[in-house]
């Protein structure tokens, strides 16, 4: 009774005010750019780009040391991996098209780069004097290291997440069009391009004269590095997000449907597999013997690279997506999503944790 | 629930579209928001149907008298309200019902052109767990270039005389059409009270829409247009649409009673 006591125009206003509040709340979850940390370091110094910050962190202890921009600010948002550079600088572009070279000492800017057309994903490489910035635009951009000064730029044909490989007067540059393309690192001019079928969303590698890049719904392409013609692909039930990372025999990789493995390098067949329990978008990590995958659950695993056995595996706090990073005697892990931990420091040889840093408010 | 039932079954429909029609996403969007109102035709048809119902009884001698009548004794006149409801056979909540049973559609709609354009890691992540076998991953990612826009992107048009200034043509576009949507297809309400509600949401959506069209991705805002302009298509074939209604400003106004 006391529905039917209602006025159709206060139902109609309700389900208004209903829709109102639940476009909100999804135009606010769309606008928020949502990745997970990018994370690398230099020989002291740790760097994880997350959200509205990138933070530097002492390797050894965890503890903050800079912080870029020191205050909030809302028209900064880093996800992409910062790339430290042996003249002292941070380079990293943000998801609102400004690419920021900062002081390594102490995050001060040094230049910015912001004529770009959408945001930088993935993180920037060195080439010389050239920083290389891969942008969502579908452009990468070749920039002066000292000034940021535009020197060329290479369109293709749909947006850029991952940095290229440089080897030495070739780039080798992976696109979501699903080509792999070779660049003269000097001039940004094509040597040559190939179709794989898949987006390709992580920087390749290089091993036995061959470059290896994941791809989505084709496996793991192997392609010959002068002619840029396929020699063999690794099939993969899910999407290869992360490249593999390689020792003299093998190559060690996951994919999205939760299954790391490794192949054999000569012939791509398939040397061992497990299952971690979660999607694989990570490149592993490589050490002696040891290959650390992370999932998308937060395990991190540490297997042998001889037959995969289980060596140790520990359950971080949040989706660890991001690669994991062995430098110095910790495994750096970067973990999403959580308001414990944004970094966690490993022990390599147990998986105990060292220290955890997690951004002071 | 909500991923199975209604966002998987839209995500892979508009990604199937978008492969038959050449990966072209715009096209894609214009022609699933098309099916979508094909396919709730029905519950537009009782919406609109009951909305005239519950217009002619508003317009009734007997529903002015009985305003007049009871106009200090809000809960009488409620009584009497339900009293005529029943005396006519009128269900007031028949013209809700099928908007309660088409916001599930509306709302999947618009997550599904979210998710599908994919424009960061986590939400390219998170559409990869939800394509079915049958949609080839070579469409990944999807082409969001449509004519001069980027649909993962707020539109903005940059005029060669201009180089500086974006102007949200869409935005626009969707403001206008949002309007005249509510005007043409919002009946004048017999009372006041109605009345001054839909003078407010003939301002308040128009506007609410134009806003989520200039901040958020222009995918929506195609959406947006398409979704309205289909509305006045379809309200237009059943030949009740008064394009007259255009040329008047301010709200409509109480109608006068039937004798």
């Amino acid at each position: 009774m006391a529905l039917r006591s209602l006025r159709p125009s206060w139902v109609a206003l309700g389900l208004l005010a209903l829709v109102t509040l639940l476009l909100a709340g999804c135009s606010g979850a769309a606008m928020t750019p949502s990745s997970w940390p990018g994370v690398s370091a230099d020989s002291t110094t740790a760097y994880v780009a997350s959200n509205q910050a990138v933070y530097a962190v002492d390797l050894a202890t965890g503890a903050e040391r800079w912080r870029f921009p020191a205050q909030p600010d809302r028209a900064v948002v880093l996800f992409a991996t910062p790339t430290s550079t042996d003249d002292g600088l941070v380079i990293l572009g943000d998801f609102n098209r400004v690419v920021y070279a900062l002081k390594a000492s102490d995050g001060s800017v040094v230049w910015r780069f912001d004529k770009a057309k959408d945001r930088y994903i993935g993180g920037a490489a060195m080439a010389g004097d050239l920083v290389l910035v891969p942008c969502a635009d579908h452009t990468l951009y070749a920039l002066q290291r000292a000034s940021g000064a535009l020197v060329w730029s290479f369109k293709t044909k749909a947006p850029l997440w991952a940095a290229p490989l440089v080897d030495g007067e070739v780039i080798y540059l992976p696109a979501q069009d699903h080509n792999l393309y070779a660049l003269e690192a000097r001039t940004g001019k094509l040597i040559w391009s190939q179709d794989l079928g898949g987006a390709l969303s992580d920087t390749p590698v290089i091993a036995g004269g061959r470059l290896l890049a994941g791809t989505f719904g084709q496996g793991l392409a192997a392609v010959d590095i002068r002619a840029g013609k396929p020699v063999f692909t690794v099939p993969t039930d899910g999407w290869v997000w992360g490249s593999p990372v390689t020792d003299e025999a093998a190559a060690y990789f996951g994919d999205l449907a939760g299954t790391a493995r490794a192949v054999s390098l000569k012939d791509g067949s398939t040397l061992w597999t497990y299952q971690p329990g979660a999607s694989v978008v990570a490149s592993p990590a490589l050490g002696d013997g040891v290959v650390y995958f992370a999932s998308s659950g937060g395990l991190v695993q540490a297997r042998a690279t001889s037959d995969g056995a289980s060596k140790w595996q520990v359950t971080l706090a949040g989706p660890t997506n991001t690669d994991p990073l062995l430098t110095g005697d910790v495994l750096l892990v970067g973990v999403s999503a959580s308001p414990d931990v944004l970094l966690a420091a490993l022990d390599p040889a147990t998986g105990a944790t060292r220290w955890t840093f997690a951004p002071a408010k | 629930m909500w991923d199975t039932v209604i966002l998987d079954p839209m995500v892979n429909s508009l990604l199937w579209i978008y492969d038959f029609l050449g990966h072209n996403f715009g096209l894609a969007i214009i022609v699933f928001t098309a099916l979508i109102r094909l396919v709730t035709l029905p519950l537009t048809l009782q919406q609109q149907r009951s909305t005239q119902k519950m217009q002619e009884l508003q317009g009734s001698k007997a529903w002015q008298d009985m305003q007049k009548k009871y106009k200090d004794d809000k809960q009488k006149l409620q009584q009497e309200q339900l009293k005529l409801y029943q005396e006519v056979g009128f269900n007031p909540l028949s013209g809700c019902l099928p908007t309660v049973i088409q916001l599930p559609i509306i709302f999947g709609l618009y997550g599904a052109v979210i998710r599908a354009l994919a424009t960061t890691p986590v939400q390219l992540l998170e559409l990869s767990k939800h394509i079915y076998d049958f949609i080839p991953s070579s469409i990944i990612p999807l082409n969001s270039q449509f004519l001069y826009m980027n649909l993962g992107q707020p539109e903005r048009l940059y005029l060669p005389f201009l180089p500086n200034i974006g102007i949200p043509v869409l935005t626009v576009l969707v403001v206008i059409s949002t309007y005249f949507q509510n005007k043409l297809m919002t009946p004048p309400s017999a009372d006041a009270q109605g009345a001054q509600m839909t003078k407010v949401m003939a301002l308040y959506m128009p506007l609410l829409l134009g806003y989520f069209a200039y901040t958020l991705a222009s995918g929506l805002a195609l959406y947006f247009v398409a979704s309205n302009l289909l509305a006045i298509v379809q309200y237009a074939a059943t030949g009740k649409v008064d394009f007259k209604k255009l040329l008047s400003f301010g709200g409509t106004t109480p109608q006068k009673p039937k004798r």
